[in-house]
């Protein structure tokens, strides 16, 4: 057995390339890279048989490959048991390769770091190692163990190590729930590094990488979500290639290298070094091929224009089936020819055939994605230029008839009432504002929405990290109920690092290009006044750009953990919204000089709509509207002339309460919670905090009403 | 310098809306007020030149709402008291608002005893000694004041936000309180200790 290991930030070298020869047939190679950004390049240099490979990362996720005799089966072994703790185990313990000098070269370094996770893991490979050296009672260990990670009491692997003391019992999957907790802690660092190696990585590409990886630091992050991705991709395709190869038992050989050189992938991006012969001509190139597929997949999704990308992943996935059809074809043409020869032929026909095809579609595929992208930028860039020039020209062109349309459709939230829109328009006669202006201002504030994500999501993409957030999705369904909240905190904390690393980058850059199009204002205070809003619009699109890219894919599995969580309290108060549909607003202690003819309807059809918005922030917006509505409605419909009306905070919550039997809504609590989990602090002492909190009180009362 | 948080508290009909009210209309013309929500507002008042943005929430005073307030006062710099100078019960009731509010934020809190409708002299309950011993006794700051005529009004928020600078000046940490927070409150705790980790750890890439 064979055995690679490699650990990314150990800076000193300790050997470069060290093979130690164990009992028979056992090698170890032990590599230790110095260099920081790259650390897959020196893997290719390793020669042939490496049967496993160990990545060790600072972020603690564990990246490893098996290549068995029976690639099917072990395929699907390694996709469902990514188990890195019974790996390193038995490379320590079983073979006694990785001596204590080397555990300690990883801990020191690592402690000087401060990255507690791979720390932790290195000291209970030693501590594990010394155990089977040194028997002692299973008891005595638990108990030093426990005291060390009350040390540190952010860390949750405490489960794990107590339970690898135990090795009969099953403990994979606790251990890989709890990796995963790990790599999530270091989520936020991960952002942070990433976007720190993207840096100095992207001066160095050459032109012609550009194209084809989006960057090289990104290259570890992105084969190891190729892999966690194709949890459920790689499944169907081996199960394809049962089925092939159930038809076509001849070829089974090449079958196997297929998907081995599948597996590879991740070794495959970086072209121009020395893999050894003998893997250039079988399983490389087809990895490359397959990565490139990833890349330009990558690339559809950087095309910001959704229908449009939706309609490139079609082509995309069309032209990959067509493709293995093709493959299919030739391989059975092949293998009648295969029949007509003689079975000595059969064994130096397999290779020759993966190199045809491999060479044939390489080119092909690479150029042809290449080609799509310069034309999809050279779309985007006009369409841009024609946006800038049509909001103007079109506005001129208006016909008074449709503005006067449009301002209907574009008022704000208002009672249903006619005389609102009729009182709303003579509001706007006063104070000089035709429908006109402000159509153009509507016009110009999406305009301004629009490119601003546009903008995001390239500064997003271009960059690659996307990709590694992929990765959250698997994450997500093997936390523990227990976890979700810190969980989704941790998200929280890595979108509003994304955002402030983004504003820090291209704030400036945006707001610049904003003001272009906006014109400058003559007085100071009132061109700092646009800035100022301006950046508060920036900072928001951007929270929500980034929620939708991040949060809004993971949606459906975190408000499920929290459903399942918070059912109890659920129940509760869905029955009791149910019990008190009938009750009128005396009931909820409504003060009768608020109590609207209309019941505040149009209040509750906008909160209705809560549990069908995916983001936070479009749900904080809904809350938000609601108690906007339920203001404007109590103004327009209770307040008497020369008396003003104030809603205190007395009588509002029994008004929002009476919205909320109104609307109908289901799982408050655990949508109440999903919230505060995702809230943002600063966000939190602002208006929508308010009226939060305040929705959050109504629903605790709730439940006492009776 | 951001936004600091103050709430208003005291029991229901004690005139928390209309001290809201006439801080409002003292500061904004008379057509914009209708446009603004009076249960939350956010203003900038200037100490010595310095701006500091407070953002007052007002909260509920009922009983039925009583348990559920703490709520409203998470990370708040600032509380507002406010008692009725004709009713002594409301100035008693304090005292509880008072217990709660320590056990929720702790002693780190800018405190202000308002008594309110000052223009109603002659049905006067409450005697101001008794109201300027409870604030003694809590650090906090007394005044009387008249939502009706705006007597004192301006004056009672000037000085608020001359302590909230001072205070915030102080205590530049983020409020660390100790006993009962909840769930939120000690997740926020999590991240923040986190990023401290983080940022030390900034030398490892």
């Amino acid at each position: 057995m064979e055995w690679v290991i490699f650990s990314r930030t150990n800076q000193q070298k300790i050997k470069n390339k060290e093979t130690i020869k164990l009992r028979n047939k056992h090698t170890t190679i032990l590599q230790s890279i110095g260099d920081v950004e790259y650390p897959v390049l020196k893997h290719a240099t390793v020669r042939k048989p490496q049967k496993r490979i160990l990545l060790l990362k600072p972020i603690g996720l564990v990246d490893f490959r098996d290549k068995p005799r029976n690639s099917k089966r072990v395929n699907k072994r390694i996709l469902k048991k990514l188990h890195l703790y019974d790996q390193i185990q038995k490379v320590c313990v079983s073979q006694s390769v990785l001596s204590l000098t080397y555990i300690d070269n990883i801990k020191k370094s690592y402690e000087s770091n401060g990255d507690y996770t791979v720390m932790h893991l290195a000291t209970e490979i030693g501590e594990r190692c010394q155990a089977k050296l040194n028997p002692t009672s299973l008891s005595e260990k638990k108990q030093l163990f426990s005291q060390d990670f009350a040390n540190f009491s952010n860390f949750s692997l405490s489960n794990t190590f107590l339970d690898l003391f135990e090795p009969e019992v099953e403990t994979k999957r606790i251990s890989m729930t709890n990796l995963i907790n790990t790599t999530f802690e270091g989520f936020g660092y991960f952002v942070k590094s990433g976007s720190d190696s993207r840096g100095s990585s992207e001066d160095s590409q050459d032109s012609e990488y550009s194209e084809d990886e989006s960057s090289r630091g990104s290259v570890t992050e992105q084969s190891t979500n190729q892999k966690l991705e194709s949890s459920s991709s790689g499944e169907s395709s081996t199960s394809d290639s049962d089925s092939d190869s159930e038809k076509k038992r001849k070829t089974d050989q090449a079958k196997e290298d297929n998907t081995w050189s599948f597996g590879h992938s991740l070794l495959k991006p970086i072209k121009g070094l020395d893999y050894g012969d003998d893997y250039e001509e079988e399983g490389w190139l087809i990895s490359g091929k397959k990565s490139v597929s990833h890349s330009s997949e990558y690339f559809c999704s950087s095309d910001d224009l959704d229908s449009d990308s939706d309609e490139l992943s079609h082509q995309k996935k069309n032209k990959e089936k067509e493709h293995k059809i093709k493959q299919k074809q030739k391989q059975k043409q092949k293998q009648k020819q295969k029949q007509e020869k003689k079975n000595k032929d059969k064994e130096k026909d397999v290779p020759n055939n993966k190199q045809k095809k491999s060479k044939k579609s390489f080119p092909i595929k690479g150029s042809f994605m290449k080609r799509k992208n310069k034309q999809k930028k050279k779309k985007r860039i006009l369409l841009k230029k024609n946006k800038n020039q049509n909001i103007f020209q079109n506005t001129n062109n208006f016909e008074i008839n449709n503005t006067f349309v449009k301002t209907l459709t574009n008022l704000p939230i208002q009672g249903q009432s006619l005389s609102n829109i009729q009182l709303y328009l003579k509001k706007e006669n006063e104070t000089n504002q035709t429908p006109l202006n402000r159509t153009i201002l509507m016009l110009t504030n999406r305009e301004i929405g629009e490119r601003l994500k546009i903008e995001v999501k390239n500064a997003i993409f271009s960059k690659g990290e996307s990709l590694a957030l992929r990765k959250l999705n698997s994450f997500v369904s093997n936390q523990k109920l227990d976890n979700v909240e810190k969980f989704a905190k941790s998200i929280r904390a890595g979108v509003d690092q994304y955002r402030e690393y983004i504003i820090r980058k291209h704030g400036n850059e945006i707001l610049e290009k904003l003001l272009q199009t906006e014109g400058k204002k003559d007085n100071r205070d009132s061109q700092a006044k646009l800035e100022r809003s301006l950046k508060f619009k920036i900072e928001r699109s951007i929270n929500e750009t980034l929620e939708k890219i991040i949060i809004e894919p993971l949606y459906e599995k975190i408000i499920n953990k929290f459903e399942i969580k918070y059912q109890g309290l659920d129940n509760i108060i869905n029955k009791s919204i149910q019990n008190l549909s009938n009750k009128r607003q005396d009931f909820f202690q409504i003060p009768k000089k608020f109590q609207p003819q209309s019941q505040f309807c149009h209040s509750s059809q906008i909160l209705s709509s809560l549990n069908a918005k995916k983001l936070p922030s479009e749900k904080f917006q809904v809350i938000l509207k609601t108690s906007n509505s339920i203001f404007q409605t109590v103004k327009d419909e209770c307040s008497k002339p020369n008396k003003e009306m104030y809603l205190a905070a007395d009588d509002f919550l029994p008004i929002l309460e009476f919205v909320m039997i109104k609307s109908k809504i289901t799982n408050l609590k655990s949508q109440a919670e999903f919230l505060t989990a995702f809230s943002d602090k600063t966000e939190m002492q602002n208006e929508y905090g308010y009226y939060f909190v305040s929705f959050s009180i109504a629903i605790e009362h709730l439940k006492t009403l009776k | 310098m951001k936004k600091q948080k103050v709430v208003l508290l005291g029991k229901g009909r004690v005139g928390k809306t209309s001290i809201f009210k006439r801080f409002l209309q003292n500061e904004f013309h008379d057509n914009e007020v209708t446009t603004i929500q009076p249960q939350y507002l956010e203003k900038q008042v200037k100490v010595n030149t310095e701006k500091v943005t407070l953002s007052i929430w007002d909260t509920a005073g009922q009983e039925r709402f009583r348990g559920l307030n703490p709520l409203f006062y998470r990370n708040s710099k600032a509380a507002i008291m406010v008692y009725d100078i004709t009713d002594q019960e409301s100035l008693d009731s304090l005292e509880d608002w008072l217990a709660e509010l320590k056990n929720q934020v702790g002693h780190k809190i800018v405190l202000m005893i308002v008594g309110n409708k000052s223009d109603l002299k002659k049905k006067r309950q409450v005697s101001i000694e008794d109201a300027e011993n409870l604030a003694k006794k809590v650090g906090a700051q007394h005044f009387c004041v008249s939502a009706k005529t705006g007597e004192n009004i301006d004056e009672m928020f000037h000085e608020l936000a001359k302590r909230v600078m001072k205070f915030v000046k102080e205590n530049k940490t983020p409020l660390n309180t100790t006993k009962s927070r909840r769930n939120f409150a000690l997740v926020n705790e999590d991240v923040e200790t986190k990023k401290k980790k983080k940022k030390n750890n900034d030398g490892c890439c």
